[in-house]
């Protein structure tokens, strides 16, 4: 099985075939399958495995005083629930599975082998921590300055991107596992009004949920009403990607001025076979 | 908990709820269902507009209505000062 975590780091990094295996051979440490709603990581815990999610979907969040969940992130399959995460003392927030979800469970001393032994690989984590932190300033903003239509217009793009960045979809399908009730637990809106976006947006022609798969129908114009500005999520760095792996996002963070210029450099640079 | 469909009425239209959630009594559904009507009028207040047309349906798992809530009865709108309706 593919590593997920290096069909991430893959993107923005041109990893030595010894590093490519070092990163695969995480694979061989043993799995968890978590139900749906089960907790993967409890809040208060002391952690020693670093969880990589393979499959599913997984969230965390925080339990209200009053038994309500605020949901402070969503992982995607090669999402980290923390690289250093061995550090703490303990969990400061719950990593919720929100589908059937698989981890792998890495040895912390494992990981931190993994960091002190390649330096292309620490960089790359740090890319990896970076845009965790950027993703989470993105929510910030949502909640502070967008309104609900832009908030979930942005979060269905966004996971879009990464869904893709990972090969878990190769058009513009996304798995949904999750329920109106659990997206306003994600977007600090109440269910009704999810439900009423939703609607709207479905009406636009820009969305369809059906099963638990979600489609974007239009991803221009559903950029366009999320105001989506790609940069956050540092993916402009193709230009350490190996010419050999594919942009698998390419056509949806293009189009800024830094993409533009990024693909013509990365098609000059193919052309000659430079590094 | 029993599950409860919250169907939405307004000015777009008819949206009914595909995921029921499960609650544990009519208080909780009414107290659920008066959030749900007073985030919306919200978002309409951003936008300098309330429409207080639409209608939160709540359904149970058995197809019964076991509440209708206008948007109106949502909210209290003190117009005058000295507190007329």
């Amino acid at each position: 099985m593919t590593n997920p975590l290096t069909m991430k780091l893959e993107q923005f990094t041109r990893f030595e075939q010894e590093e490519r295996e070092r990163l695969n051979a995480l694979m061989s440490y043993p799995t968890q399958s978590f139900a749906k709603g089960e907790t993967i990581i409890e809040q208060g815990e002391k952690v020693t495995d670093v969880h990589l999610v393979l499959t599913g979907l997984a969230a965390r969040s925080k339990t209200l005083a009053d038994g309500s969940r605020q949901t402070l992130a969503f992982l995607v399959p090669g999402d980290l629930c923390d690289v250093e995460v061995f550090i703490l003392e303990a969990m400061d927030h719950d990593i919720v599975a929100m589908a059937q979800t698989t981890c792998l469970l890495v040895p912390a001393d494992v990981m931190e082998e993994l960091l002190t032994q390649s330096s292309n690989i620490t960089r790359a984590m740090w890319w990896s921590t970076m845009t965790d932190s950027a993703i989470l300033r993105e929510w910030i903003v949502d909640h502070g300055s967008r309104d609900a239509r832009e908030r979930i217009a942005h979060l269905f793009y966004e996971m879009l991107v990464r869904y893709r960045v990972v090969g878990e979809t190769t058009d513009d399908s996304i798995p949904f596992p999750i329920t109106q009730e659990e997206l306003a637990d994600a977007t600090g809106m109440t269910p009704v009004h999810v439900n009423r976006i939703l609607g709207q947006l479905r009406a636009e022609g820009l969305v369809e949920i059906r099963g638990k798969v979600l489609t974007i129908l239009d991803p221009k114009r559903l950029r366009e009403v999320a105001q989506y500005d790609p940069r956050y999520l540092h993916l402009i760095r193709t230009e350490r990607r190996d010419g050999e792996v594919s942009s698998r996002a390419g056509d949806l963070v293009g189009a800024s001025g830094h993409g533009i210029v990024h693909d013509a450099l990365q098609k000059v640079t193919g052309k000659f076979g430079g590094s | 908990m029993p599950p409860f469909y919250f169907h939405l009425t307004d000015r777009f239209g008819a949206v009914p709820d595909p995921d029921p959630r499960e609650l544990a009594d009519l208080e909780v559904v009414r107290a659920q269902a008066l959030k749900g009507a007073r985030s919306i009028i919200c978002e309409d207040v951003r936008d300098g507009r309330v429409d207080l047309t639409g209608r939160i349906d709540v359904y149970d798992g058995a197809g019964n209505l076991v509440l209708s809530l206008p948007f109106k009865e949502a909210v209290e709108l003190v117009l005058e000062k000295d507190g007329a309706r």
